[in-house]
């Protein structure tokens, strides 16, 4: 009896080890159980015997801290989730590898076949280094309630800069500000300012140009005459959301990645447009966000890292990306009946005159120097155009090394 | 004798291994790195280009820099002044031994046990502008008319962060300041009061002289938490607005772990590191003096 039970456990072990897979480690920041990376993962160690993939989730705020110190300690995982702007940085210092290669040899990744934005990102002086995972922009909520207590019309939202203010205007009362943005001292403030800077007109490169300084003009007009909170300089872009769901701001610049919790969170009429234009220049414009996949040099299990980013590059798993908010980075993929028809609709609008932050190894000090020129203004401390020309003397250097 | 000699070197070669390895190996590592050109790609690696003192003057010709370096003297000064000194009262209250001090006084130091990342969260939504609790109390005892921008007036920024600190590490200090009280003995109080000394007198005479190394330890232990208070701060204000309530330990990881430049932040966290070291020597120079006069 005894000898038949050892015999057995023998047996068993001796099975598993025969068949044991191969480890595959993710590192996401993805928290929402509907994104497509649980599920992606699930499938996929179903369908396949040579890979398992192990998905680890680390909050976003510790993301890059902690992949740096993985890469430092050369414990880097097999495939890891970036946001765009931090792309050309790990690529142009060595910290990705080059899979242009088994890209060219996919049958399943054509990079051809993806928007302009995120494929710029990809690539780096003639290399390729990621595969887009998702695209988003930014857009503007609305409270169709508040528009109709404060007779708006909700079927209008406001459509240029002026429209823009004399809503928030007509909006603000009694503890609502009209409207809420993100001008922290972080990627957020920058990624919700690009948008009407390109709207005036204005380019990253030219900073103290009129344009540029047009659109930091009406920013700081917005938070001095009081319809934006000045508190803004402080809120992450999670928390405008969150002051918008609580009924603090009545419009609020934010990305579809907001829609899961808008469904469950905004008791209230909330909806979606594109964002209004400049009265004058008349030109839609957005900024551009989203993840890819990469590999990081010292991957141990390269040939794995790829099979699963094909796996989740299929036309399918980018539809599904929507059910988190997340919209598929090609444009020949999309839905035909979409969770928040009206939402999606906008974002895919939006999309198209939304411009990629980048690609530059050292956007991380490009984006600082415009983050102080925007909490310099909003605070007061210098003008607008002072806190610019400062900013472009700072990135001035950085882009006649490498320009944009 | 030998042998017992032999085993006094592998007690002494046991802390010596820890020190060298855990806190020595470290900071050579940053002096290294402040020394180099540091890329995510050769982050891995010891041998990278050398920089010379490149670090040395990007990190002091940016403005960023002179800003912090001013706010974590006032930042830590402030600190030490205000964990100790409310410590010291909140202490004294406690020795009063009324009926549920000791409980209380340990429910204190559950402030200091929080991560730094949630007290300042905390503070960020009760300093908050219009739906914050400070400026509600405030407003209600008539103290203030118009809101205060605790966290988006570069003035006031600094401020904020520093009375969030001081709440966060006074239990510390307390804690530390009473078990100093209680180490004092009765007996020369009761002489005082025979002599006629007042509560006053006793605290000048009695009280003070001998809880003074405790209050220089606690000082300078209160430095060094201060410094590298960068936490609480992140979560606060991220430094801003601008940089008017940045600190070197924040900065230094701005730049290493934002900016991806980890050789200005090795830089950077230098300087932090001459400060806390000239602070911890002072203290053992004080300690020293103590003994031997």
């Amino acid at each position: 009896m005894m000898i038949r039970t050892l015999m057995m456990v023998a047996v068993c072990f001796f099975s598993t080890a025969a068949v044991a897979k191969e480890r595959v480690v993710l590192w996401h920041v993805f928290n929402l159980k509907t994104d497509i990376t649980y599920i992606g993962i699930k499938q996929f160690n179903a369908s396949q015997e040579q890979y398992e993939v192990e998905g680890r989730l680390i909050p976003n705020n510790q993301y890059v801290s902690e992949l740096i110190r993985a890469i430092a300690t050369g414990s880097a995982p097999d495939v890891v989730t970036l946001n765009d702007p931090y792309v050309a940085s790990f690529s142009a210092q060595g910290a990705l590898t080059d899979i242009a290669g088994m890209v060219v040899a996919s049958n399943v990744i054509n990079p051809k076949m993806y928007y302009p934005g995120p494929r710029a990102t990809s690539a780096w002086n003639g290399r390729l280094y990621t595969v887009p995972r998702d695209t988003n922009t930014l857009a503007l909520y609305y409270n169709a309630d508040m528009f109709r207590k404060h007779g708006l019309n909700p079927d209008r939202p406001p459509s240029t800069w002026s429209e823009l203010r004399e809503a928030a205007k007509a909006l603000t009362s009694n503890g609502v500000y009209g409207l809420g943005f993100s001008a922290n001292m972080a990627s957020d403030g920058v990624f919700h300012f690009l948008p009407f800077l390109f709207q005036a007109g204005g380019s990253i490169s030219r900073l103290d140009a009129p344009e540029a300084v047009e659109a930091l003009q009406f920013w700081t007009d917005l938070v001095r005459s009081g319809v934006v909170s000045r508190d803004v300089i402080n809120q992450r872009q999670y928390e405008v959301a969150s002051v918008f769901m609580s009924g603090g701001n009545a419009m609020a610049v934010g990305g579809p990645w907001e829609l899961p919790r808008m469904k469950t969170d905004a008791k209230f009429d909330w909806r979606v447009a594109v964002l209004p234009v400049h009265d004058k220049v008349q030109k839609p414009a957005s900024a551009l966000g989203g993840y890819h996949y990469a590999i990081p040099t010292g991957a141990r299990n390269v040939a794995g890292a790829f099979k699963f980013i094909e796996f989740m590059s299929t036309p399918d798993f980018l539809n599904a990306g929507w059910s988190a908010g997340r919209l598929a980075p090609r444009s020949d993929v999309a839905l035909e009946n979409p969770e928040w028809p009206e939402a999606y609709a906008a974002y895919r609008k939006q999309l198209q005159s939304a411009i990629q932050r980048g690609p530059h190894p050292q956007w991380p000090e490009i984006e600082r120097a415009i983050n102080v020129a925007i909490q310099e203004a909003l605070t007061g401390v210098k003008t607008p155009k002072e806190a610019l020309t400062s900013a472009a003397a700072t990135i001035a250097p950085i882009l006649a090394k490498t320009p944009l | 004798m030998a042998g017992s000699n032999r085993l006094l070197y592998v007690f002494l070669a046991l802390p010596m291994v820890y020190v060298i390895g855990l806190i020595g190996f470290p900071i050579v590592y940053n002096l290294i790195m402040s020394f180099q050109s540091v890329t995510i790609g050769n982050l891995a690696t010891l041998i990278r280009p050398l920089a010379g003192f490149d670090n040395y003057a990007i990190a002091l010709a940016d403005a960023a820099f002179r800003t912090a370096f001013v706010n974590s003297v006032i930042f830590v000064l402030a600190n030490v002044v205000g964990q100790i000194g409310i410590g010291l009262l909140v202490a004294l209250f406690f020795a009063q031994n009324f009926a549920g001090s000791q409980f209380l006084r340990g429910l204190m130091l559950s402030t200091w046990l929080i991560p730094g990342l949630v007290t300042g969260a905390l503070w960020k939504w009760m300093f908050a502008s219009e739906y914050g609790v400070a400026n509600f109390a405030l407003t209600a005892v008539g103290a203030i008319g118009t809101p205060i921008h605790w966290l988006s007036d570069p003035a006031v920024a600094l401020t904020a962060v520093t009375i969030a600190n001081i709440w966060h590490g006074m239990p510390f200090s307390m804690l530390l300041i009473a078990a100093a009280l209680t180490s004092i003995p009765q007996e020369q109080y009761e002489a005082a009061v025979m002599d006629g000394a007042g509560p006053i007198a006793r605290f000048r005479f009695i009280t003070l002289p001998a809880i003074t190394p405790t209050l220089l330890a606690v000082a300078c232990l209160v430095t060094i938490y201060s410094m590298r208070a960068f936490d609480l701060i992140l979560a606060m204000t991220h430094g801003g607005p601008v940089n008017a309530s940045n600190v070197l330990p924040l900065l230094s990881y701005q730049f290493s772990f934002e900016q991806f430049r980890f050789g200005v932040g090795a830089a950077v966290a230098s300087f932090a590191f001459v400060i806390v070291f000239g602070v911890a020597l002072i203290y053992v120079r004080t300690l020293n003096k103590e003994t031997v006069g």
